[in-house]
């Protein structure tokens, strides 16, 4: 046994000595990987933990996975088709609602288009369009009288019950029209939220009440900024 | 000439006490406004803020104008990202309380204007309560009174 312990360290420090000319290349090669490495993992993490603080303090903001639109078809308040591709390159706030609605969405409207000025400086591509979710009601004529009071630029969404139907049903938004009783006079629940899409026409963020102008512009611009570094 | 004034005198203080005494009224209607919408619009709604200065519970049953149709109060709710609109049948203000009706929360809905409605008009209002009292205010129509704009100087 000792003669086997002198023998064996004898040869093991002949081939060391072989080794460590190689590793006199090899280790600083090696540990400048792993430097590189920690260094690189460490700087991720942390810029990965600076998104993730970043994306916590941004109220409503759909990340990672913000949902991708796709095609959609609804009739404007001049009846032109509005699709996806009017929600291209521009940023959106879209708000769901119907006419006869006479306490939120007067003011929910009245706060975006108060906004407006705040959300063209954060970028001058910006859309406001209120959905109808009472499209039988509200048809072209009355959703364009009913938009412009609101905004000259604010754009109305009607369409077939179908057709906003198949747009909601994208950004999961659910609503119940209650006439059962009232054939004339009847009322819609709906979301009381406001919906942001993003140019690639992605629903990126949702903006919750009670609204208010300069909070809207602020939310805004932290999404933005937020999307636009990712 | 001076005898007649001094007889006339009497049943006019008693009109004008009769009348100063509503000021003192168990019911006080303040501040109350029609939100200024779109002329194509059939359904308004209205706000104010009621005050019961008296020592017992007032109960609201019921408001009407000759100005609408039909008024229903009503409470918006925000539940799970919902906004439903829920019918009142009754309002209970508190002995010495104040209940406000505002945006997004109680108001009155006002069903078919049966004329247009114009900013700066007023329309009579009348307030029905389980008491059997009925008070009255005119409610003037203006646009939300927006605060935000105030902080803005650009």
């Amino acid at each position: 046994m000792p003669g086997r312990i002198r023998v064996k360290p004898f040869r093991y420090n002949g081939e060391m000595t072989e080794k460590q000319r190689q590793n006199q290349i090899l280790t600083p090669v090696l540990i400048a990987i792993a430097v590189i490495a920690a260094a690189g993992g460490f700087y991720f993490s942390l810029k990965l933990e600076q998104q993730q603080l970043q994306q916590a303090a941004i109220p409503g903001l759909f990340w990672p996975n913000p949902k991708q639109l796709t095609q959609f078809e609804t009739v404007d308040q001049d009846g032109g088709q509005f699709g996806l591709e009017q929600l291209r390159g521009k940023w959106s706030f879209l708000f769901f609602g119907y006419t006869n609605c006479p306490d939120i969405c007067p003011i929910t409207l009245s706060v975006l288009a108060n906004a407006y000025p705040q959300l063209k400086q954060v970028s001058e591509q910006t859309q406001l369009v209120f959905v109808s979710v009472d499209p039988e009601r509200d048809e072209s004529q009355l959703l364009n009288q009913y938009v412009k009071y609101f905004h000259p630029d604010m754009i109305g969404l009607g369409g077939s019950q179908q057709q906003i139907q198949a747009m909601t049903r994208q950004l999961g938004i659910v609503y119940f029209i209650n006439n059962e009783a009232d054939q004339e006079n009847y009322l819609v629940d709906h979301s009381a939220s406001i919906f942001l899409i993003d140019p690639l026409g992605r629903l990126v963020g949702k903006i919750a009440p009670p609204h208010e102008a300069n909070a809207i512009s602020l939310q805004f611009k932290q999404i933005k900024e937020f999307i636009d570094a990712t | 000439m001076r005898l007649n004034l001094r007889y006339l005198l009497v049943p006019l203080l008693f009109l004008a006490f009769n009348f100063s005494s509503h000021a003192d009224d168990a019911v006080i209607l303040e501040q109350a406004w029609i939100s200024e919408a779109p002329p194509t619009v059939k359904v308004m709604a209205a706000y104010l803020t009621i005050v019961n200065s008296s020592d017992k519970d007032m109960t609201l049953l019921n408001v009407d104008s000759q100005q609408f149709e039909r008024v229903e109060i009503h409470r918006s709710i925000v539940e799970n990202d919902t906004v439903s609109m829920q019918k009142q049948n009754q309002l209970i203000i508190a002995a010495g309380n104040r209940l406000e009706l505002k945006p997004g929360d109680f108001h009155l809905m006002l069903f078919n204007p049966k004329t247009r409605l114009q900013r700066g008009d007023q329309h009579s209002l009348r307030f029905y309560f389980a008491d059997g009292s009925v008070f009255e205010t005119n409610a003037v129509v203006k646009r939300k009174n927006l605060q935000d704009h105030s902080h803005h100087h650009h």
